[in-house]
C-alpha cells in the first residue's frame, strides 16, 4: 500500500510493538488476539489517545493479509442512524469471514454519538451474530453507552498520552520527517497536544509546511489562530463593558470557524475560570452558561442567546 | 432643478466602490442591490451606467414581468451587443415586485438569463431574505444600501439650497432629513415641495411607511409606560420574529451595562418562547414573546438615553447565510479528510484549523481528492 501523505495515516503504528504508551491495554490485548479470540470491545478515553490505532492493529494482527475483507470501520457520528445498524451492519456481521480466524470485526468509532434507537438495535445484533462477527466500540465517554452494551464488552479505559509517551512521539515524527525540534519547541509541543497524538501530528505538519526547524514561536504562530483566545477577547470585551465589540467579535468568529451555539457556549463555560473576576462571580456567570445552553435546546436564534449570554458579563461584579 | 447624480461618488452614504469592482469582475455577470426605499439603488445603476458610457436598458415593476415577457425583452438584449458600439446595461428593477402569481416563471427566468447573459446585468430589491430569492442571491454580486444619516442628507439638501440660491435655515432643513430615516429620495422630494419663491417654507405630511417599525423601536427604547408597551406592536407591519432581529441589532445603541443585560435576559426568553412555537405550532405563545419583546426590554432601563439614535436593519441573517455558503465547503473537505484520518466529519470539521495547513501541500490534496474549489477555499484560510 502506498503510503498516506498525511502523517498521522503514514506514521499510525502497525504492530503492537510499535505503539507508544497505554502499555498495560496493549499486553492484555496483544493476549486476545495470540489466542486468536477475542470478546466485543468497549475502548473508552479522550482522542488522540490510541483507540482506532490499537483496532486496527487488531485486525492487521489477526486477519493478516485480509484484513481489510474482514474488517468495517464505521464512524457512528457520520452514521448513527437506526437505518446503518440494521443494514450496514448487518449485512456486514452475518456473512462468514475469510481466512482462517472464524470472526469478522466491526468497528464503531465515536459511537457515544449513536442514538439510543440505534444502540437497542446494535444490542441484538451483537448477540445474534457474536459468532461471526466481533465489534469494537470506541467513545469518548462510556457513560453515553447504554447499559446492556457495556455490559456485553470488556471495557478498556484509555488515558491522555504522558509526557513521555509524547516526547517518543516526537522523536519518532522528527526522525522519519526529518525535522529539527529543540527543546524549547519539545515544550512547547507537549503543552498544545494536551496528550494527543493525532492533535500534535497535525501540528507537527503544519509547522513543517512552513519550516523544518520546528521552533516554539512557531508551534504557537501555528496554533494562535485556535479559538479559546478569540473567545477570552469576547469574554473581556464583555466584562469591560464594551458589548458592541464583543459582539461583532462573537458572529466574526462564529462565521470564520463555522461554529454552532452550542460550541461556543461550552468553550465560553470552560474560559470562565480564566477570567480576572471573583470566583463567586464565576460561579454565577457558570450557572448561567448553564442556563442559556438549556435555552438553545428550546430557542430558535442561537446568536440572540449567546448574545444574552455574553450581556451577562457586563452585569457588576459586587465582590471585586 | 434636482439632479439624478451622473457619477458613482455622487450617490451619498453609500459604499459604491463594490459596484465600480464588480463591473470590472467577468466572473459575476449580476449585481444585486439591495436595500431600503430612495436610499439610491436605481440611481446607483443610471450613474454608473452614464459614467462608463453604457446603455441601460430598464425594466421595472410597471412591466408585466412573466416569463415570456421577461425572455422577450431582457433575454434578447442580453445576447446582442448595442448599434453603435455603446456597451449594454441591463436594470432589472424592483425585482421583489416579481410578482410569484401574476409574474408566474418570472424569477425563474430572470435565473436563466443571469446564467447565460453577455452583458451586465444590475438587479433591484428592497427584500432579498425571502427564500424565493435563494437561487438569485447565489448568482449575484451582492451590495447592502442602507439608510443614509441625516446629516449627508443635510449636507445634500443644503448644497442644493446654496446652488440653487434658496434661503434656508439649517433647523428646517435638519428636519426634512432627519423626518425621512435615511430615504433621501423623499428628502429630496420634500425638499422641492417646501421651496415657494426661493424660500422653504413648511414641508408636506410626514411619510408613514417607513417610519413605522423605527417608531416602534423608538417607542420601546425610550418609554416606560406599560400600557404604550404592552401593545406595542400590534400597530407594525412586520412579523414579531422580524421585530426581534431589529430590537437585537438596536439594543447596545440604547441601553448599556446592566440595562443591556436586563434586556437580554428578556429578549432570551421571549426568544425561548419563540422556539416553543416553532416546535409546538402553538400560537398562543405569541403574547409572552410580545411581552417579553415589548414590556420586559422596556423596563430593563432605568431612563432613557437622549439623542438621537438612527436605527440599522440586522443584517446578521444575510451574513449567516453567506457564511453558511462559504462553509459548505469546509464541510466537504471535511467528509474527504474524515474517511482518512479515522475520525468522524464533525471532528475534523470543528478542528479544521489543525488540518487546512497542510492541505495546502498538494500531495495531500491530491490524496484526499480535493476539488479546485476545495483547494482554493483551503489556501484563503
Amino acid at each position: 500500500m502506498k503510503d498516506s501523505s498525511i502523517w498521522t495515516e503514514k506514521l499510525r503504528p502497525r504492530k503492537f510493538e510499535d505503539i507508544i504508551g497505554q502499555e498495560a491495554i496493549v499486553r492484555r490485548i496483544k493476549a486476545f488476539v495470540e489466542n486468536k479470540n477475542l470478546p466485543h470491545l468497549l475502548l473508552a478515553g479522550p482522542p488522540g489517545v490510541g483507540k482506532s490505532t490499537i483496532s486496527l492493529v487488531i485486525a492487521r494482527e489477526l486477519f493478516g493479509e485480509n484484513w481489510k475483507e474482514n474488517f468495517l470501520e464505521l464512524n457512528a457520528s457520520d452514521d448513527r442512524g437506526i437505518d446503518v445498524v440494521r443494514n450496514t451492519i448487518k449485512d456486514f456481521a452475518r456473512t462468514k469471514s475469510i481466512g482462517n480466524v472464524p470472526f469478522k470485526i466491526i468497528l464503531l468509532d465515536e459511537s457515544d454519538s449513536l442514538t439510543r434507537d440505534a444502540q437497542q438495535a446494535l444490542r441484538r445484533t451483537m448477540e445474534q451474530y457474536s459468532g461471526t462477527c466481533r465489534f469494537i466500540l470506541s467513545c469518548n465517554y462510556s457513560s453515553k453507552i447504554l447499559d446492556p452494551i457495556q455490559s456485553r464488552c470488556t471495557i478498556f479505559r484509555f488515558k491522555s498520552l504522558e509526557n513521555d509517551s509524547i516526547n517518543k512521539i516526537i522523536d519518532k515524527v522528527s526522525r522519519e520527517e526529518k525535522l529539527k525540534v529543540d527543546d524549547k519547541a519539545r515544550e512547547a509541543l507537549i503543552y498544545i497536544s494536551s496528550g494527543d497524538a493525532r492533535r500534535l501530528e497535525n501540528v507537527m505538519q503544519s509547522c513543517s509546511m512552513i519550516n523544518n526547524k520546528i521552533t516554539e514561536e512557531l508551534v504557537y504562530e501555528i496554533v494562535s489562530a485556535a479559538r479559546p483566545k478569540e473567545i477570552k477577547e469576547i469574554l473581556e470585551f464583555a466584562v469591560s463593558g464594551k458589548f458592541t465589540n464583543a459582539k461583532e467579535k462573537l458572529l466574526e468568529v462564529m462565521l470564520k470557524h463555522g461554529l454552532s451555539g452550542l460550541d461556543i457556549v461550552k468553550q465560553i463555560q470552560s474560559e470562565i475560570w480564566n477570567l480576572k473576576i471573583s470566583d463567586e462571580r464565576k460561579i454565577e456567570l457558570v450557572d448561567k452558561c448553564g442556563e442559556i445552553e438549556f435555552r438553545m435546546v428550546e430557542g430558535s436564534d442561537e446568536f440572540l442567546q449567546l448574545e444574552a449570554l455574553i450581556a451577562n458579563f457586563m452585569k457588576n461584579d459586587k465582590k471585586s | 432643478m434636482i439632479k439624478n447624480p451622473e457619477k458613482l461618488n455622487e450617490i451619498i452614504g453609500q459604499d459604491t466602490k463594490k459596484i465600480l469592482l464588480w463591473l470590472q469582475n467577468p466572473r459575476k455577470k449580476a449585481l444585486l442591490i439591495h436595500g431600503p426605499t430612495g436610499v439610491g439603488k436605481t440611481a446607483a445603476a443610471y450613474a454608473l451606467a452614464k459614467e462608463k458610457d453604457y446603455e441601460i436598458l430598464e425594466l421595472n415593476s410597471s412591466h408585466f414581468r412573466k416569463k415570456d415577457q421577461i425572455r422577450n425583452i431582457v433575454g434578447e438584449a442580453s445576447q446582442q451587443q448595442s448599434l453603435f458600439g455603446r456597451k449594454k446595461l441591463i436594470l432589472i428593477d424592483e425585482v421583489d415586485g416579481i410578482s410569484g402569481r401574476h409574474d408566474f416563471g418570472g424569477l425563474a427566468e430572470l435565473n436563466k438569463i443571469i446564467d447565460s447573459t453577455k452583458n451586465k446585468i444590475i438587479l433591484t430589491s428592497n427584500e432579498i431574505f425571502d427564500s424565493k430569492f435563494n437561487a438569485l442571491r447565489k448568482k449575484c454580486e451582492l451590495v447592502e444600501f442602507t439608510p443614509v444619516d441625516y446629516l449627508e442628507i443635510f449636507e445634500l439638501l443644503k448644497n442644493i439650497c446654496e446652488k440653487e440660491k434658496v434661503k434656508f435655515d439649517e433647523k428646517k432643513l435638519k428636519n426634512i432629513a432627519r423626518k425621512n430615516n435615511g430615504d433621501v429620495r423623499a428628502s429630496l422630494l420634500d425638499l422641492a415641495t417646501s421651496i415657494v419663491n426661493g424660500k422653504i417654507i413648511e414641508y408636506g405630511d410626514e411619510r408613514e411607511y417607513t417610519r413605522k417599525i423605527e417608531d416602534v423601536l423608538k417607542l420601546v427604547f425610550k418609554s416606560k409606560d406599560v400600557n404604550l408597551l404592552l401593545n406595542v406592536f400590534s400597530s407594525v407591519d412586520e412579523d414579531l420574529d422580524e421585530i426581534l432581529l431589529w430590537l437585537d441589532e438596536n439594543l447596545d445603541k440604547e441601553y448599556s451595562n446592566n440595562e443591556l443585560s436586563n434586556a437580554y435576559e428578556m429578549l432570551s426568553r421571549a426568544d425561548v418562547f419563540k422556539g416553543r412555537i416553532m416546535k409546538r405550532q402553538y400560537y398562543r405563545f405569541l403574547v409572552y414573546q410580545s411581552a417579553l419583546m415589548g414590556v420586559g426590554v422596556g423596563l430593563s432601563k432605568n431612563k432613557k438615553k437622549e439623542g438621537h439614535v438612527s436605527y440599522k436593519r440586522s443584517s446578521r441573517i444575510l451574513k449567516m447565510w453567506i457564511a453558511k455558503n462559504r462553509n459548505a465547503k469546509r464541510k466537504t473537505i471535511a467528509q474527504k479528510l474524515a474517511g482518512k484520518v479515522h475520525a468522524s466529519t464533525y471532528k475534523v470539521y470543528k478542528d479544521f484549523d489543525n488540518y487546512v495547513k497542510f492541505l495546502k501541500d498538494k500531495k495531500v490534496a491530491s490524496e484526499i481528492e480535493l476539488d479546485d474549489d476545495e483547494i482554493k477555499y483551503a489556501e484563503g484560510f
